[in-house]
């Protein structure tokens, strides 16, 4: 079994202890053997957001795994390992079982984590108004996408396949030149809408089971296309909140289409997200171990 | 509202016609309408109520013609309310449906006599329409 | 009858003239609908040749045995009356939209402002027709205008004389019913 070792950044004293305590128990349980160690002799970070800004965009830059801890469920950092604060264990396992999993030889490099994720962590990106000017997406087909100031435009053909969920794409990177005339366009939300709904199966890095959402806005399913599916998925969150098992429950919906279509919301900015009663608001140090170590042992008993 | 006056009876003529129920018994008033119900004449309504009867009654012409057509009988002639303080009778105007005429009546109205003006009403508004 | 367990309930297509409520109906109903049109000597309003003047009635059945009569109501604000009539007891409305009007954005305050109160809460949709026309409004502008009211109901752009769109419409509306709270709209 691989051992990899995990360096904590900028993380409070107890939850620091929370974490060694759950490296522990997940001890023999997990797909690799975690053990604590300093940066110098880590594989992965784990931290809180803001910690040492010049070491993290260092570990970004080489494609070395960090986790982000944080406090607002509301946040969506475009990280793929967001971990939410109180620091939990089955969710620490998921997010180490991941990382180990995608492992490749060359120690320093994960393999892109969630190289099906790309696409959709680029439109997040953009849309959240990172850099100005083109930027361009080629698939594997050689087909291109092009993005600029909340439009994206490419050959009406390609967009066809994009809507008929027969084409993936990659990153969107800065682009050096600008795209070719006489092409189709579509909006941003709309082309992340495609991009959600045709990506992975899996929920959304950035999203949560522990979290409720809503629909903001409807989908305009005469210009997206409609199924019955993301009907009922639209008119159930559009009701009230409801975390993505819920949504599973209640609808005649398979987990991977329910995914795909909070996925397609999000990234078309249909998306809102209430906060859960159940997220406890900050309190002292002391009720805090408290309630990490109560946390533990009721995650145990679902373990075992 | 404003409407193109293409009515093929002029407002004063029509007005005139509509006179004539000063003289019959239990009338309360007539409005002169056009199939998509805007007024086109009245007598004794202000403008507000007549523009509503207008309204209202367009639909109801519609609705006897519907249900004459459904029921397999030729066309309807005549659409007639009955409540217990009165009746309110639309007439179609002519063949064409272009104009009906609905009159508002007291219990205290002869069914027969109303309905003979009402004719009379129709064939006069009819005479005047300039071709 | 307003519940969507029931067997039977009404739908009711609303709109402003020329939207494409009688052309709707006509798409779908699976019965010869009944028509109450006539002509329209108000072209300068609108160039449309006739009007509904009482209303349109047709019926359609939803996969799952539902039979859902369908009521068009006339358009000018002239008939108010009939919007009342009609959207008494009607489980949800399908308010249709011409999207190059002028007055687009108020001719949809006017019809929710007078079906909102009648129906249940959050049962609407608004079908916007024309989109493809220069000068047409896009959907999100209507879900704007809906928001800024603090109401959340779908936007859909469809063309009228398309069954596939109007069925959409309609399929949309009996899914809102069939999930709707007692909180209604935006929560």
């Amino acid at each position: 079994m691989r051992t990899l070792g995990i360096c904590d950044i900028g993380l409070a004293q107890d939850t620091s202890h929370a974490l060694h305590s759950m490296l522990k128990i997940l001890d023999g349980r997990a797909t690799a053997s975690w053990r604590q160690a300093p940066i110098e002799a880590a594989d992965v970070l784990i931290a809180r957001p803001g910690s040492r800004p010049d070491l993290i965009a260092d570990w970004n830059k080489q494609g070395r795994p960090v986790v982000l801890l944080v406090d607002d469920s509301s946040e969506q950092p475009p990280s793929p390992f967001v971990l939410r604060h109180p620091l939990r264990v089955m969710p620490l396992l998921g997010v180490l079982d991941l990382i180990a999993e995608q492992w490749s030889d060359d120690p320093r490099r994960v393999q892109d984590p969630r190289a099906s994720w790309t696409a959709a962590e680029s439109i997040r990106s953009l849309t959240e108004g990172g850099a100005g000017g083109w930027h361009v997406a080629r698939t594997p087909g050689s087909h291109e996408i092009w993005v600029r100031d909340g439009h994206a435009h490419a050959a009406a053909s390609t967009f066809d396949r994009l809507r008929g969920n027969a084409l993936t794409t990659g990153r969107f990177s800065p682009a050096t030149s600008a795209p070719p005339t006489g092409l189709a366009h579509m909006s941003l939300q709309d082309l992340g809408w495609f991009i959600g709904l045709h990506g992975p199966a899996g929920l959304a890095p950035w999203l949560s089971r522990d979290v409720s959402y809503s629909l903001r806005r409807w989908p305009d399913f005469g210009r997206l296309g409609a199924s019955p599916e993301t009907i009922e998925l639209s008119a159930i969150t559009a009701a009230q909140a409801r975390t993505p098992v819920e949504l599973a429950d209640l609808s005649r919906c398979h987990a991977d289409v329910v995914h795909r279509f909070l996925t397609a919301t999000s990234l078309a900015g249909l998306l809102a997200v209430r906060q859960p009663a159940a997220i406890p608001a900050a309190a002292p140090r002391q009720g805090a171990w408290t309630r990490l170590v109560g946390d533990l042992r009721r995650h145990l008993g679902l373990f075992t | 509202m404003s409407r193109t006056s293409n009515s093929r009876v002029s407002r004063e003529a029509a007005q005139k016609v509509l006179q004539s129920y000063r003289d019959v018994l239990g009338v309360q008033c007539a409005v002169l309408f056009s199939a998509d119900g805007f007024e086109l004449a009245s007598y004794a309504a202000d403008d507000a109520a007549s523009a509503r009867l207008a309204a209202i009654g367009s639909s109801l012409a519609a609705l006897g013609s519907a249900i004459s057509s459904e029921a397999g009988l030729d066309a309807c002639e005549r659409t007639t309310i009955e409540s217990k303080g009165g009746t309110v009778t639309i007439m179609r105007v002519g063949d064409d449906g272009d104009m009906s005429l609905a009159v508002v009546a007291g219990r205290n109205a002869v069914l027969g006599q109303l309905l003979w003006a009402t004719k009379r009403c129709c064939q006069a508004l009819l005479d005047n329409i300039h071709t | 009858m307003t519940r969507a367990e029931d067997a039977e309930f009404k739908i009711v297509f609303t709109g402003p003239m020329g939207a494409g409520k009688t052309t709707a109906i006509a798409a779908i109903s699976e019965v010869e609908p009944v028509r109450t049109e006539v002509d329209n000597s108000d072209r300068e309003s609108h160039g449309k040749e006739l009007t509904t003047v009482g209303f349109d009635f047709g019926r359609i059945t939803l996969p799952g045995g539902h039979s859902v009569r369908l009521y068009g109501t006339p358009g000018q604000a002239r008939f108010r009356f009939m919007w009342n009539i009609l959207g008494r007891g009607a489980a949800g409305a399908i308010i249709l939209l011409d999207a190059t009007r002028a007055d687009a954005l108020e001719q949809l305050d006017l019809f929710v402002d007078a079906f909102v109160p009648l129906l249940p809460p959050g049962a609407i949709v608004i079908g916007v027709g024309r989109s493809t026309e220069s000068g047409a409004l896009g959907s999100d502008v209507f879900a704007a205008r809906l928001e800024a009211r603090g109401i959340l109901a779908p936007v859909l752009t469809i063309d009228a004389r398309k069954p596939h769109d109007v069925r959409m419409l309609v399929h949309t509306l009996t899914c809102i019913l069939e999930s709707r709270t007692p909180l209604g709209a935006c929560a």
